[in-house]
């Protein structure tokens, strides 16, 4: 054998071409001398020209060419900048030769090639090219961009990559660069105005905040017991294949920590999918009836050969603008010739400094007497500060023949516009991936990202600070800066000195705002490990196995301290001070599947199938300890705890769930392709609440330009349809009573308890999701017109829930299937570039959404009346009614109006004082408005000239009502510049603080034919004429029939006689009564945002790489740059919550909006 | 090839898969349980009914201002619609908190009667009457016999007549009673916040109820004579050595503290919000009414026609040991801003004074308070305050009061007057008078003295004797003013009803249903409404008992 060998020269390579054995051009001898030396490698054979090992060919050996052999080098140049492009793999085919090109876009190949061979250049982002070499020694290539579009692949359930083409529904991915450009660090609010058929609702304007997303519109029903529809409609978030649940937020005594999508860091994430449809998203079963979001971390796969290092950083200055805006004419007190020191309303007099009274020096902490005068002041400007974040990232990447790594940090740190709050975000990521052989692939993914916020503050609802400002903050307070020493001199950590003092000197009246900020502290830190390992086995040709198990841990630790100083300090030695709150919980979800891909061409048919089971569990526990009140300031313990204010909670939940599901897609001649999938679920832990679903769906798409000759200017022109159902997975509720132990208990040595009821049908049903879409694509002008339509019809039948009852039942709701919901809607999303030269490129992307979401059909077992009001934020409700749309707010007290005759429609006041009344009667609710918009559109533009690109992306939500509580406090309290005075076109109220601004004169004593009339006026006459009165009609007080029999005749028109009018002073008829009704202060919701504005330079090459590195970019960023609000007020309808992410539509004490300005670096090297 | 390596990953990734399986111990707990939770001991059920029945109660009675506003004991200082029945306008849903409380009952009923608990279930039954009684006599036809039957399918229960429910609730105190009697288990003295654990209390307790809903029901049963008879020869709460149908608190936290201690404030203000009405402070003043020192506090700075005694400063010591200091204010005509409130002063020379009954609550009403700077929002220094007493979290002399043993004898004394029962009238409402008093920690001695009054003698008269009857009943009621509004309403006595400024308002009849009955169950309602006279749902018609 060795022989033979010696009789010819050759050369052999492996068949992994980095080992670069193919630059070794060695005689046989050595070959043989290699491996007579004992290295690790196997047996060989010579068979024919290939030496063959024994246990296959590792190594194979050809005769060298006969032919004479060329060397050949070249440049590779980017099309659009010219600029050289370092990192193209090229490659000779038909062989293993290859290597990539420099920083300078040379490269040379290693070894000499036959001249006929043709060479393969390939780039990510680049279409990948052939040139043949034809003897030539040079070969100089422009590489094409890769346009969005025919070959694109995306990421479906279950983590099945399918190529676009091929889809009969609807996706939306969005790749990094459109994620990171303008460094927002936080994923979901970098995806709004960028998708189409989603509803982005952002939970504050604060960079950190949470985002609801609605997909489609959400179709939960709303219940009485919870009508937050908006929070309840969430889709399922995948991340590298493990579900991770229906991500809301973490919300701690109102304030909003985010969630772990939240923690993501964006430039840790490849693409992030959108499956809108049911049968996008059915394979995830139920947890994926509300679409499902896919977000594919990055890996090492794909990148450069060899190691790499990429590094970014950016920062950026948050000012909060658009500040409310509220009068500073009128101080503490009801009137306006009265001042009242401790009430916190401005209704008293004028500050013009005429009045001098006695008030609380907060700076000096004494008791002066001066001239009331305002602060001119905008407290919550004053109050918030230019934050900032600042966010690094390194990763290093390798990628190998036998696989490839990703190790990325970061950092990210926030200072928030809320003075003395923080958010300190950092992660570890590492995923890698290995070939054990050609076969078979093994891939791991691990990260650790941890939050940490020293504090942070509520910046929704009642309980913020910027509630206490906006509302409780009389104009003539001193300046927020005279505050800032918190603590009484002498006492600190124990008295606090209050915004205002009570006239006792010691205990305050009014919180100081700095005290709020520095001694009540949220603190907060969630640890989250999320991971998986997956095994890819290639069995055959066509089929293929995968074995993968995820993990997702979430650790939270909350703390709650609140300083002493709240409690009247004579009330302490009773009732303690201060506050300690302590809570911890940890999760565990565990995701294992098994899935086996089919793979085959069949004549015309391609058949790609995949079945799999999937095993998860989850496991929760949590306590939580609280101290009410503390014994001594200053000691946050448990054990310090005031006698009698401890309570302690526990708790824990497990659910197991099992599932077997299949899905397969034929493609007939490339051109029609149909998809069919199904799933079934089992759950419940006890053997009664145990139960099975199974959901189908079935899609399909039409590829017409394939079937029939199109025009040149038609690239691709597709059709198609889906159909998809998906059950309910909820387990089996169980119809029982429970009881649980008061706490505290009743005293030492008795406990009490309470009773929790709950009521199941006994003939429930499984809830329905069905979905049907239809949708059309057109690719037109070489892709440089990108269009796609979608209408879409999602039914949610049978839903579950509780169905409100009459207490009189014993229960206060019903678990059954409660209805139907319809949501109906279209989107589409359009790409064009209109210009694209070699230095010009210009490509603008709009995306629509539309959707309305009606209550179809409600339950026989629902209220006979057919509709019920499900409370919502106290001053509105939900109606739960057949043809009712989702979204829908209803006043909860319409203004007692006249029913019949010529005063039909005006209020009717009441008999005593001649105020406005509530009416009881439900009907007379009416439907304020619709949180929903009709529509939202994004606009995104991305400009580019050679290196630098400008990138601009907006949007317009038009449609949709709010209701302000701002403005109903700012009315309360006397703050609205409509309570100065009535104007011409007020429709409630006549008259005015004083008589410059209105003030009516009142009637002399007894002036009124009518006993009520003149005790009500004489009981708040006054000599200054700052009289009002309510715009409506009171019966004659001297009828006394039936009021619903009550003609024309019978009523008085109050203000038409001035002796026959009810009067009330301004606090009296405007403060105390208007505030109350609700369609007073309901604004349009429209509105534009300018959310992103960036400016990139990419640094030539050729200067790059004097510094040695890679792929520089420089940018100037902007965020929120500039917001317009159709209703003219400076408030952010679409943070308009209650509270943390309730009461959708109601807006109360929310930040200003805030403006991000930075920059941002980053390079590779 | 190295297919020892991907079998170890097979191994490895299949480990994995399976230990994260099921946790067998958190489903072994699931199933553990699941009993414990859905079972509760008869002690625990005793407590819990106590309490949430007697919290329930008080905090009608002293909590929420409606009724003790309509009773006019208190009046608010502050925002004080209730001085003017303007509460009844709401929808009170106080007919809910009851309704869950009935809810826990029923089950209660349950639990104890599987386990042969027989005195538990006849105690329970007692509030369970206690509660619809209390549904049916504020708001009218209410549901009963279809009532807390969601699971056996009536989601939407009709109201029952009131009537019928009358009928129903006495024959299940008959029950009750024949229960508590025949019961053989031991009750617990220690989760007995009520009696402890002393079965003849609870009987009575059982009789006595039954005697205050004859008595309500009077006027409409035709068989009410023989009835009260009757239920007067049974044991009830009116020894000397019997206790009251109360709890008292424990003071260390809102749930177990009296409805008016600091526990339960959000600031001191929700205390000075609340002020005796003058209706009440002039009666028992004019009485020589010890109790008045127990329960009010001297004004601070009360008005003087005397210009020597001008910022005289005294101090005031009551009968629980709490201090208070007043300094005299001359009602100096010279000084503009008195002279201005000279029409307002109408307590001068007097260091008890009371809120004017049915004025504007507002700081500046009641007896020409000036200093506004320094009173602030509800800091009114002409009128009296509550003794400190009603600041406590927990005193002996302040419980939640459910039924006091003095109610029971003014009950009979009215009964015996109106010819119902035979027996001294005169003795009853004595001794009536001695129970609240004694209640109220007054020593033996001042109880002598003032029943030795002429002005607390009965008059010959049956008319005056009811009144006097009445008028003594009310203040004994005071702090259990649920039970005073019904006597208001059904004998009009004592006539308070034009006091102040309340002229001009009319009495409210009865509670208007709560919103959800209108929306949610309109059958019901609406044949509820259909038997009230006139058929309106509003405060003033007429229910069954009054018409």
């Amino acid at each position: 054998m060795l022989k033979t060998m010696k009789k010819t020269n050759y050369y052999f390579w492996s068949l992994w071409p980095d080992v670069n054995f193919n630059k070794l051009l060695l005689p046989v001898k050595i070959v043989v001398a290699l491996l007579l030396s004992g290295l690790a490698l196997p047996a060989f054979s010579l068979s024919g020209e290939n030496l063959k090992s024994s246990s296959g060919d590792l190594l194979r050996v050809v005769p060298e060419l006969q032919q004479q052999k060329i060397v050949v080098s070249g440049t590779v140049t980017d099309p659009l900048t010219g600029e050289p492009m370092a990192g193209v793999n090229i490659k000779v085919n038909g062989t293993t030769i290859g290597t990539i090109s420099d920083m300078k876009g040379k490269f040379s190949l290693p070894a000499a090639i036959d001249p006929n061979s043709t060479l393969t250049f390939s780039f990510i982002g680049y279409v990948t090219q052939e040139v043949a070499v034809a003897g030539k020694t040079v070969i100089d290539v422009t590489l094409v961009n890769e346009v969005t579009g025919l070959k694109e692949v995306v990421v479906t359930a279950l983590g099945i990559s399918k190529e676009k083409k091929s889809l009969a529904y609807s996706v939306s991915q969005i790749q990094t660069e459109d994620l990171v450009k303008a460094g927002s660090t936080n994923l979901m609010k970098s995806l709004d105005g960028k998708v189409s058929g989603v509803n982005l609702t952002s939970l504050s304007s604060d960079p950190t905040s949470s985002v609801l997303v609605n997909i489609r519109g959400t179709t939960a029903l709303p219940s009485t017991s919870d009508a937050n529809v908006s929070v309840k409609g969430q889709p399922l978030y995948v991340i590298d294949g493990i579900p991770v649940g229906n991500q809301t937020f973490t919300s701690k005594n109102g304030v909003d920590f985010g969630n772990i999508l939240s923690q993501l860091n964006p430039e840790d994430i490849e693409n992030i999918s959108i499956l809108k449809g049911g049968s996008a998203g059915a394979l995830y079963g139920s947890d994926g009836g509300n679409g499902v979001v896919m977000i594919t971390t990055k890996s090492g796969r794909g990148g450069r050969k060899g190691i790499g290092v990429s590094v970014s950083s950016s920062a950026t200055m948050d000012s909060p603008y658009q500040f409310i805006k509220e009068q500073q004419q009128f101080g503490q007190g009801e009137r306006a010739y009265e001042w009242q020191y401790d009430n916190t309303d401005t209704w008293g007099p004028a500050l013009d400094g005429t009045y001098v009274d006695n008030f609380w020096n907060v700076k000096t902490q004494k008791w002066d007497n001066g001239p009331m005068r305002s602060s001119g002041e905008n407290r919550m400007k004053e109050y918030l500060q230019t934050g900032s974040t600042v966010t690094t990232n390194v990763n290093i990447s390798g990628n190998y023949d036998k696989g490839s790594f990703r190790l990325s940090l970061s950092n990210m740190d926030n200072s928030g516009v809320m003075p003395n709050t923080k958010t300190n975000q950092k992660s570890i990521t590492l995923n890698s991936e290995y070939n054990l052989t050609d076969k078979i692939k093994i891939s791991a993914s691990s990260s650790y990202v941890r939050t940490y916020s020293p504090n942070k503050a509520n910046v929704a609802g009642s309980n913020s600070i910027l509630n206490s400002l906006l509302f409780n903050f009389p104009t003539n307070l001193q300046p927020l800066s005279d505050m800032k020493n918190y603590w009484m001199t002498g006492f600190e950590g124990i008295l606090m000195n209050g915004a205002i003092q009570k006239d006792n000197g010691i205990d305050k009246s009014e919180t100081n705002p700095w005290w709020r900020t520095y001694e009540m502290i949220n603190r907060f830190s969630r640890d989250n490990f999320f991971g998986k390992l997956q095994l890819d086995w290639k069995l055959s040709n066509a089929f293929a196995l995968m074995l993968r198990t995820g993990m997702d841990n979430i650790g939270e630790n909350y703390e709650y301290r609140q300083s002493f100083g709240n409690t009247a300090f004579a009330s302490r030695a009773v009732s303690g001070d201060g506050q300690f709150v302590t809570n911890s919980s940890n999760s565990v979800n565990f995701n294992s599947d098994a899935i086996l891909t089919f793979n085959k061409s069949v004549g015309k048919f391609d058949i790609s199938a995949a079945g799999g089971v999937n095993y998860a569990y989850s496991n929760s526990n949590s306590y939580s300890v609280s101290a009410g009140a503390l014994s001594v300031p200053g000691l946050f313990t448990v054990a310090n705890v005031f006698p009698g204010k401890l309570t302690a909670g526990y708790g824990w939940g497990a659910s197991p769930s099992y599932s077997v599901y299949g899905t397969m897609d034929i493609g007939w001649a490339k051109q029609i392709f149909v998809g069919v999938t199904g799933r079934n679920d089992w759950k419940g832990n006890l053997p009664e609440e145990k139960i099975n679903y199974f959901y189908p769906s079935v899609s399909a798409a039409w590829v017409a330009s394939e079937t029939f000759h199109m025009p040149e200017m038609i690239d691709l022109l597709k059709v198609r349809l889906g159909l998809a159902n998906v059950g309910n997975g909820l387990i089996r509720s169980r119809s029982i009573d429970t009881y649980t132990f008061d706490s505290p208990d009743w005293s030492g040595i008795v406990k009490t308890a309470n009773i929790n009821a709950t009521l199941v049908d006994p003939d429930i049903k499984t809830m329905q999701s069905i979905t049907k879409e239809a949708g059309i694509d057109v690719w037109m002008f070489k892709k440089r017109l990108l269009f796609d339509f979608t209408y879409f019809v999602k039914d949610q039948n049978n839903q579950l829930g509780g169905i409100p009852l009459v207490q009189g039942t014993g229960f206060t709701s019903m678990t059954t299937n409660i209805g139907d919901v319809r949501s109906k809607g279209f989107e589409w999303g359009m790409t064009l570039s209109p210009v694209s030269t070699k230095d010009w490129n210009w490509d603008i992307t709009a995306t629509f959404t539309h959707y309305k979401a009606h209550i179809l059909r409600l339950s026989p077992k629902f209220a006979p009346n057919g509709y019920v009001f499900a409370s919502y934020d106290g001053k509105t409700v939900v109606k739960i009614a057949e043809g009712e749309e989702i979204g829908n707010i209803y006043e909860q007290n319409p203004i007692l109006r006249v029913k019949t005759g010529k005063y039909a429609g005006q209020p009717l006041l009441d008999g005593d004082g001649g105020e406005f009344q509530n009416s009881s009667n439900e009907k007379d609710r009416a439907q304020l408005g619709n949180y929903n918009p009709d529509y939202i559109v994004g606009l995104n533009s991305s400009l580019r000239y050679k290196g630098f690109s400008l990138n601009i992306v907006g949007s317009l939500r038009k449609g949709g009502k709010y209701i302000s509580v701002n403005q109903q406090y700012m009315e309360s309290n006397g703050r609205a510049f409509t309570t100065l005075g009535s104007g011409p076109d007020n429709p409630w109220w006549m008259g005015g603080r004083t008589p410059a601004l209105g003030g009516l004169a009142w009637p002399a004593e007894g002036s009124s034919a009518y006993d009520n009339i003149n005790s009500n006026n004489d009981n708040q006459r006054s000599d200054f004429n700052d009289a009002s009165y309510a715009k409506g009609v009171f019966l004659n007080p001297d009828y006394d029939g039936d009021p619903a029999e009550a003609t024309d005749a019978d009523y008085i028109v109050n203000g038409a006689d001035p002796n026959n009018t009810f009067y009330q002073f301004p606090y009296n008829s405007y403060g105390d009564v208007i505030w109350n009704f609700t369609s007073t202060r309901t604004y349009d919701a429209t509105n534009f945002k300018l959310r992103e504005v960036s400016l990139t330079y990419t640094l030539p090459v050729s200067i790059a790489s004097k510094f040695k590195v890679n792929n520089v970019n420089i940018s100037l960023i902007g965020r929120n740059i500039f917001q317009w609000n159709a209703s003219g007020r400076n408030e952010d309808p679409e943070s308009a919550f209650s509270g943390v992410g309730v009461n959708q539509g109601i807006l109360r004490a929310t930040l200003p909006s805030i403006r991000s300005i930075g920059a941002k670096l980053a390079f590779d090297f | 090839m190295k297919p020892n390596l991907t079998k170890i990953f097979v191994v490895i990734l299949l480990t994995g898969i399976v230990s994260c399986s099921k946790d067998d111990l958190r489903q072994y707990d699931l199933l553990q349980q699941k009993n414990a939770v859905e079972s509760l001991n008869d002690p625990y059920l005793l407590s819990s009914i106590i309490k949430k029945s007697s919290i329930f109660y008080q905090d009608m009675g002293w909590g929420n201002t409606r009724l003790p506003g309509a009773a006019q004991y208190t009046m608010r200082n502050y925002q004080g619609g209730d001085n003017y029945y303007s509460g009844f306008k709401d929808l009170p849903t106080d007919m809910y908190s009851a309704m869950d409380i009935l809810k826990f009952i029923d089950a209660s009923i349950k639990l104890s009667d599987a386990r042969g608990s027989k005195t538990h279930v006849g105690i329970f039954t007692t509030f369970r009457v206690l509660l619809f009684s209390f549904m049916t006599d504020f708001y009218g036809d209410v549901y009963y016999s279809e009532a807390l039957k969601g699971r056996e399918g009536i989601l939407y229960p009709v109201y029952d007549k009131q009537s019928d429910i009358y009928t129903g609730l006495l024959k299940e105190l008959d029950d009750a009673s024949t229960l508590i009697s025949s019961g053989t288990e031991t009750i617990s003295p220690t989760y007995d916040l009520m009696f402890a654990g002393d079965k003849t209390q609870w009987l009575k307790f059982c009789n006595s109820l039954k005697l205050r809903l004859l008595m309500h029901a009077s006027a409409k049963m035709t068989d009410a004579a023989s009835k009260i008879a009757t239920v007067a020869a049974l044991p009830l709460l009116s020894a000397d050595a019997d206790m009251n149908a109360s709890i008292a608190y424990v003071g260390t936290s809102t749930v177990n503290s009296w409805v008016g201690g600091s526990n339960n404030w959000g600031n001191s203000g929700d205390f000075e919000k609340r002020r005796p009405c003058k209706t009440l402070v002039d009666k028992m003043i004019s009485l020589n009414d010890p109790r008045a020192l127990v329960w009010f506090a001297p004004i601070e700075t009360p008005w003087t026609n005397d210009p020597l005694k001008n910022g005289i400063s005294f101090a005031t010591t009551d009968p629980n040991g709490y201090t208070y200091s007043s300094t005299w204010e001359y009602v100096d005509a010279t000084n503009p801003v008195i002279a201005a409130q000279i029409p307002n002063i109408l307590d001068v020379d007097k260091v008890y004074a009371g809120f004017v009954a049915g004025m504007n609550g507002d700081f500046k009403n009641g007896n020409g308070h000036w200093n506004t700077s320094a009173g602030g929002a509800y800091g009114n220094f002409k009128v009296s305050k509550y003794s400190k007493l009603f600041q406590q979290n927990s005193h002996s002399l302040l419980r939640a009061q459910i039924m006091n043993k003095d109610e029971v004898q003014f009950i009979l004394a009215e009964a015996v007057v109106k010819g119902l029962v035979s027996g001294n009238a005169d003795t009853y409402y004595r001794t009536g008078i001695r129970y609240s008093m004694k209640r109220w920690g007054v020593k033996d001695d001042d109880i002598t003295t003032y029943l030795a009054q002429t002005s607390i003698a009965l008059p010959a008269d049956n008319p005056g004797k009811l009144a006097k009857i009445a008028e003594q009943k009310w203040i004994a009621l005071f702090s259990v003013a649920s039970e005073a509004y019904l006597d208001l309403r059904r004998t009009k006595l004592p006539d308070i009803f034009h006091n102040g400024q309340l002229a001009t308002f009319t009495f409210p009849l009865r509670y208007r249903y709560p919103g959800n009955e209108l929306g949610q169950n309109r059958n019901a309602y609406d044949l509820g409404v259909a038997t009230l006279s006139p058929a309106v749902d509003d405060e003033f018609s007429k229910i069954w008992l009054l018409q």
